[in-house]
């Protein structure tokens, strides 16, 4: 089954007299328990495209259909909230909130979400474990290297127990031995839970565990393989 | 809500620096503002309240056309109900009936224009004053010549003949007006002594008055002597009388010197037929111009004296249960003294307002910079899930408790200094002090006590920061995710 739909999707940037047309005209499916890699150079509109996806930013022109939910329908704190429910976020970087633990950055959905105090604790203490960092629960995210960090930030877009999690370059800032320690994590979880993983990239080795390369150039698909 | 709270106070505190600078500057704002509300309040407030309770009087009872009239036709009859009613009344701390009325006062071939005042014997705190400006001391030619034969240097005795005909309280008043030199103290007891006049206050038992010592000048009479005193006595009533001077006065304020008359109210109220007779001599009702009160609610320049005044008029209006009587107070009796009063006051809000504006625009640089340094932060914990409302909260927050901090922190600071100076208040030295204690004024500078105005001077800081908190929530609702 879909759990995203894109139709004839359009981004067009407009900044003083100049128009940038991001995304020119994606159509595109994502199915539940994906894997799936957006790859491209720098500029072809992985990061607005995924954007679009999120609803952090609206689209020109298309349609994004999420569990059939129109994204186009969702404005202001209804928007918000659909987000909470159904989209995990990765972010490249700065994605934690400083002055809390890595556990309470991780229980910090749950508590908008309205979960109880037990429940929190359970379960952000299982997907810290799950991510590797059951011992530096109490951490803030000074104190973790950015590897550590971009695993909290995973701990966390699962904590909402999202219908799939994006990532836009989340290894951009990590080094070799980071990277490939975070894509195991995501694969197990993948593998495992069953959970779907959209992430953008322009690194080989990220692009290598990716069981759907999706290509981007100027806005457009150029190939979209499924391994 | 807790959990805001947590996330606000740590957010103050990862910028530890700009967070003390922040509240470093309420904390100074406050500080200085609240000591000088506290000395500027409090210093004028006791003079206030020392001049009212000393002159006027907190309130005063009177005929309900008196205000308007204030003759002794006007006056209202002083019933030993009326009195009793008012030993009933807690809150005043002391009252007195008051007789008073202009007249011709002569000795026989020169005459002029005197105040009669008639004086409640059983006031003993405005007889201790009246008692204090007693004359007890004359330098007449005849002193003069005397301490000539006395072996004082003649430096002492130019400057004892300086005062020729001058009239001194007593010794601390000639001491102040001599101007001795160190080596000159010695006779001071001396001249004192030799230049000795008897003033005795006003009794009951006599038929004795007590005048100014200007009068007595003008009027050629000394001490011993009869003075005449023809006046307009109640409804027509001629009134006559001729009195024995007991003492001489002198007050700080010359008028006074020129023209007061002393007499017990008792004498005053014959003196001008001021009673109403029903049936036997035995129900003989005494009139009087009003009746002044002192209440233990002090003259003060804070607003709220005024509606524990009002309170206290009410009950006592209520009490004394008379149409024909109203009850004034104090701010309508010296409308000027109110309004100089609050003028003064003016002064200590300006510097107050210049230092929140100081601090208004400091805290709004932090706002700012704030803003600034966390926008990506704002924007990704939107798009986790956070809505816009509670985000200007944690804000709102962080702003409110970075602003309690230099409030309360303030505030406790200034504690120190307000109480001790209240409760041990400065002191005038020198002329101010004798200047201010002829005046029967306390001279004293006492820092008004912890009160309301502390609660003032937060919600006025409390407010600024609800004014520069706007920005920075249009900021928020305004964020973009991305
Ligand atoms: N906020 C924006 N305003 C204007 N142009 C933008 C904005 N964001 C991205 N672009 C432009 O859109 C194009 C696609 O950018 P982006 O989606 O960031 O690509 P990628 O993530 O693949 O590097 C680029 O030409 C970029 O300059
Ligand atoms: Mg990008």
């Amino acid at each position: 089954m879909d759990i995203i739909t894109v139709k004839n999707l359009h981004k067009i940037y407009k900044e003083a007299e100049i128009e940038v047309h991001a995304v020119r005209g994606i159509d595109l499916s994502f199915k539940q328990g994906e894997f799936s890699a957006i790859v491209g150079p720098s500029g072809s509109g992985k990061t607005t495209f995924l954007n679009l996806l999120g609803g952090l930013d609206t689209a020109s022109e298309g349609e994004i259909l999420i569990d059939g939910t129109d994204m186009e329908a969702l404005r202001g704190s209804k928007l918000i909230d659909f987000r909470m429910k159904n989209i995990g976020f990765v972010f490249q970087a700065y994605n934690l909130i400083p002055v809390l633990t890595a556990k309470e950055n991780v229980e910090f959905i749950m508590h908008l979400q309205g979960t109880s105090k037990a429940e929190r604790t359970k379960r952000s203490t299982e997907l810290l474990t799950a991510v590797g960092l059951g011992e530096r629960l109490n951490s803030r995210p000074g104190k973790l290297s950015g590897g550590q960090q971009q695993r909290v930030a995973v701990a966390r877009a699962l904590a909402s127990k999202p219908k799939f999690i994006l990532a836009d370059e989340p290894t951009a800032n990590l080094d070799s031995e980071s990277t490939a320690n975070l894509l195991n994590i995501m694969e197990r979880l993948n593998k495992e839970e069953n959970i779907t993983f959209i992430f953008s990239t322009h690194d080989a080795r990220v692009v290598k565990k990716a069981r759907r390369i999706i290509t981007l150039e100027d806005g457009k698909i150029l190939k979209d393989e499924v391994k | 809500m807790n959990e805001y709270i947590k996330l606000a106070w740590r957010n103050i505190w990862r910028n530890r620096r700009r967070t003390m600078i922040t509240s470093a500057s309420i904390f100074f704002a406050i500080f200085f503002s609240i000591i000088l509300h506290s000395f500027q309040t409090g210093a004028w407030s006791n003079f206030l309240d020392n001049l009212v309770s000393n002159y006027s009087g907190h309130m005063q009872i009177q005929n309900k056309d008196y205000f308007k009239n204030q003759t002794i036709n006007f006056s209202m009859p002083y019933t030993n109900e009326l009195h009793e009613t008012l030993n009933t009344i807690d809150e005043i701390t002391s009252f007195s009936p008051v007789i008073q009325c202009g007249g011709l006062a002569s000795s026989g071939e020169i005459s002029k224009i005197g105040i009669v005042f008639g004086v409640d014997l059983n006031d003993e705190i405005s007889n201790a004053y009246v008692d204090s400006c007693l004359i007890n001391i004359f330098i007449s030619e005849q002193v003069v010549n005397e301490l000539k034969n006395r072996n004082i240097p003649n430096e002492l005795i130019e400057k004892i003949n300086n005062l020729n005909k001058k009239y001194y309280k007593n010794k601390d008043d000639l001491k102040l007006n001599l101007k001795l030199a160190e080596e000159e103290m010695s006779f001071l007891d001396l001249i004192a002594e030799t230049a000795f006049l008897k003033s005795e206050f006003i009794s009951k038992k006599d038929n004795g008055v007590n005048i100014g010592f200007e009068l007595a000048k003008y009027l050629e009479l000394e001490i011993g002597d009869s003075i005449i005193i023809l006046g307009q006595g109640y409804h027509g009533a001629t009134a006559a009388g001729k009195y024995r001077i007991k003492g001489l006065l002198k007050f700080p304020a010359f008028e006074f010197n020129n023209s007061v008359i002393y007499m017990p109210i008792k004498t005053a109220q014959i003196l001008q037929s001021a009673y109403v007779v029903s049936g036997n001599l035995q129900d003989t009702t005494f009139l009087v111009n009003y009746v002044r009160i002192n209440t233990n609610n002090p003259a003060s320049l804070d607003k709220r004296s005024e509606s524990r005044t009002l309170k206290i008029k009410d009950k006592v209006e209520k009490l004394i249960a008379n149409k024909e009587l109203d009850v004034v107070y104090w701010q309508k009796i010296n409308p000027e003294m109110t309004q100089l009063a609050g003028s003064k006051q003016g002064s200590s809000k300006i510097i107050s307002f210049m230092l929140y504006l100081i601090i208004g625009f400091g805290i709004f640089g932090t706002v700012l910079m704030m803003i600034a340094e966390r926008k990506r932060e704002f924007g990704i914990m939107i798009a986790i899930g956070m809505k816009k409302g509670k985000l200007a909260i944690i804000v709102i927050l962080e702003m409110i408790l970075l602003s309690l901090l230099g409030i309360v922190s303030g505030s406790i600071a200034t504690l120190p200094i307000v109480l001790i100076g209240h409760y041990f208040p400065l002191k005038y030295s020198g002329g101010a002090a004798e200047m201010l204690e002829n005046l029967n004024v306390e001279a004293t500078v006492p820092f008004q006590n912890v009160d309301f105005y502390y609660l003032e001077q937060a919600f006025t800081v409390l407010f600024i920061v609800a004014l520069v908190i706007i920005y920075p929530v249009i900021k928020i609702i305004r964020t973009k995710v991305i």
